[in-house]
């Protein structure tokens, strides 16, 4: 069952959800970011077409979020009693590639912090109406498939969104809306401008091509610090400077750096730039699947959109693929 | 639940340090002054000299001598090894300390051109080619940027207040990941010419975060793939000589050790070690 509601009434309806939640939606900006509304400005001001710089990430996964305290010889485990600021949190626009990426992260991330921001948020999603030529999701949908993702998903179609309800919670918020009678449903597809083929990817580890891709890089970090599911960490300890208080941090790290994989004694364990660029792809699309059964790479675009160099490893692998077949044809034919 | 854990061990005695400039603005050393580090600063270490402010009597040894500037006089170096002897380690503070900084331009240019430029009367002057001080001494730890970062300032003497070993927390990235972090735009994805690839991370991206393009002034990261970055710039249209003046700014030296290894007769100690 779907509910609708005008197009003209997005407005008033995100202003109603404002008076009870704490809503988080794309603002138009320099750069266009998820950030928390604050006023009616801040709705008119909503950008629901283009995709934003940064995922709904940081606001489950926060940079620099403290894990413990100490105090005066005492410490004090803050993922014991996770603060309660993310109560009645809404993020809404969030696009499926997205919401897909909030499913991988479930996974992985198993920490009370996470997961209490998990529980507290409602997710609303929102079809994507303009994907551009770095977007691949359709190649990219899980293979479970069941899991829906979103308390509430949005198609626009015509003058209308049309909702479609993955929750409870989800179908409180729209219970006054008018539901679609018989069965006028509108569910859409994604348009892609292009695909992934990564048949066999895995024997091609070691091929040259991967090569020409890793001298390019410039192991900047860009491409997994804006992946919406890369979520890789480091710890560290923060003393304040009466050297009596001080907390422990967990913030953002990336597999692209070479400080990523230092270990006590200073030894670097994954040292070259090949080796460390070919860990973000095979990750990506073979490891996580063979754990999970789904890829951890949502296709969203935002790695090959960032990188400066434009290394495009969706097309090293395409390209892969097709060698592959000429190959074969070729020795068919001989 | 609370647990207990053993504190550091505050007995430790304060340790005796030195803030000393050669030739520069005094820029770095005034950021030490600043409210947000000095008054910690003050109790956490035992100020020695600090000619700066005050008249400087103290004839003894130091655990920590920080010095700014830039190598440009024969004086500097007399003043550079007379300080080395007396100091346990040695900090280089700032950019021009650090990797040459904006004085060290004149390494790519023509000297006497730029002489004549700056000085109407000049010829009264010994100066050398500016020079980071790792050329003339051996430097133990490098705070730098321009100025120095509060919180990098602060990490520092806290480690050496607390027996830490401070080159463990310093940032070893490149500045993009900082930037990326903060969900900048990418200034050089906008067709500007922005350093932050190649050069070392640790200023949480001022420059870019406030619009403007990271100029190097932390010197090159290690990890720098400096080769492909300049191929990049070429590919993306800019003519060599906007490029080299962008990288000659800060940390033209440096740059140049990591853009061409070979070349290098005297290699520069420390900084691109770990
Ligand atoms: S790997 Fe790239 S396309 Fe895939 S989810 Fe991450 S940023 Fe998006
Ligand atoms: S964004 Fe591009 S250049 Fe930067 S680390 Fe990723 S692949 Fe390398
Ligand atoms: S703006 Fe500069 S520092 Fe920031 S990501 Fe782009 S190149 Fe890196």
């Amino acid at each position: 069952m779907q509910k609708i509601l005008p197009k003209k009434e997005l407005k008033s309806f995100i202003e109603r959800l404002m008076k009870k939640h704490k809503v988080i939606a794309p603002v138009k900006e320099s750069p266009t970011k998820f950030r928390e509304l604050e006023n009616s400005e801040d709705i008119k001001n909503l950008s629901l077409r283009e995709i934003t710089v940064l995922s709904p990430k940081q606001f489950f996964i926060p940079e620099n979020e403290v894990l413990l305290e100490f105090k005066n010889g005492k410490v004090i485990d803050v993922r014991k009693n996770p603060e309660d600021k993310e109560k009645n949190r809404i993020i809404f626009g969030v696009r499926k590639c997205d919401i897909n990426a909030l499913l991988v992260l479930d996974k992985v991330m198993k920490d009370p912090l996470y997961i209490s921001k998990r529980k507290k948020t409602i997710i609303i999603g929102l079809h994507c109406e303009a994907p551009d030529k770095y977007c691949f999701c359709n190649s990219m949908i899980s293979e479970e498939g069941s899991e829906k993702g979103y308390d509430l998903f949005f198609y626009l179609h015509k003058d209308n969104y049309y909702i479609s309800i993955g929750s409870k919670k989800g179908l409180s918020l729209v219970s006054g809306l008018q539901s679609v009678k018989g069965k006028d449903e509108v569910i859409k597809k994604i348009k892609n401008f292009r695909a992934l083929n990564d048949k066999g990817i895995e024997r091609s580890y070691r091929n040259k091509i991967w090569e020409s891709d890793a001298d390019k890089c410039l192991s900047c970090s860009a491409c997994t610090v804006d992946c919406p599911t890369c979520n890789c960490f480091d710890i560290r300890d923060e003393l304040d400077a009466n050297l009596k208080t001080g907390r422990r941090v967990r913030s953002f790290s990336s597999c692209q750096l070479r400080s990523f994989s230092r270990v006590a004694g200073g030894k670097i364990f994954r040292e070259s730039r090949l080796a460390r660029f070919k860990h973000f792809v095979y990750h990506k699309v073979v490891y996580y699947k063979k754990h999970f059964g789904r890829y951890m790479c949502t296709g969203c675009g935002r790695c090959l959109r960032v990188c400066p160099t434009k290394i495009d490893w969706v097309n090293t692998i395409n390209l892969l693929n097709e060698i592959k077949d000429a190959d074969n044809k070729g020795r068919m034919k001989k | 639940m609370q647990e207990k854990i053993k504190m550091t061990n505050q007995k430790h005695k304060k340790p005796a340090i030195g803030i000393y400039g050669i030739s520069g603005c005094a820029g770095c050393m005034l950021t030490v002054l600043y409210e947000e580090c000095f008054k910690d600063i003050a109790k956490l270490v035992d100020i020695k000299a600090f000619p700066l402010i005050k008249e400087d009597s103290y004839k003894g040894e130091f655990d920590y001598v920080l010095i700014e500037g830039t190598v440009c006089f024969d004086e500097d170096i007399i003043t550079l090894n007379e300080l080395r002897k007396r100091a346990k380690k040695v900090v280089a503070l700032g950019s021009c300390a650090c990797v040459g900084g904006v004085p060290s331009m004149k390494n790519f240019l023509n000297k006497e051109k730029t002489m004549r430029f700056v000085y109407p009367v000049y010829n009264h002057l010994k100066s050398t080619n500016p020079e980071p001080i790792d050329m003339h001494i051996k430097v133990d730890y490098y705070l730098p940027q321009c100025p120095p970062s509060k919180k990098e300032i602060m990490e520092f003497v806290k480690c050496i207040a607390t027996g830490r070993e401070f080159s463990y927390h310093q940032c070893k990235d490149p500045v993009c990941f900082e930037c990326r972090k903060r969900g900048n735009l990418c200034l050089l994805n906008e067709g500007k010419l922005c350093l932050g690839p190649i050069t070392l991370g640790g200023c949480e991206a001022l420059c870019p975060s406030n619009d403007v393009v990271c100029y190097g002034c932390r010197g090159p990261c290690k990890d720098a793939n400096t080769g492909a970055f300049i191929e990049l710039l070429k590919e993306k249209g800019y003519a060599e000589k906007a490029l080299h003046s962008k990288i000659e700014t800060f940390a033209g030296l440096q740059f140049k050790e990591a853009l061409e290894p070979e070349s290098e007769k005297r290699k520069i100690s420390g900084w691109l070690e770990e």
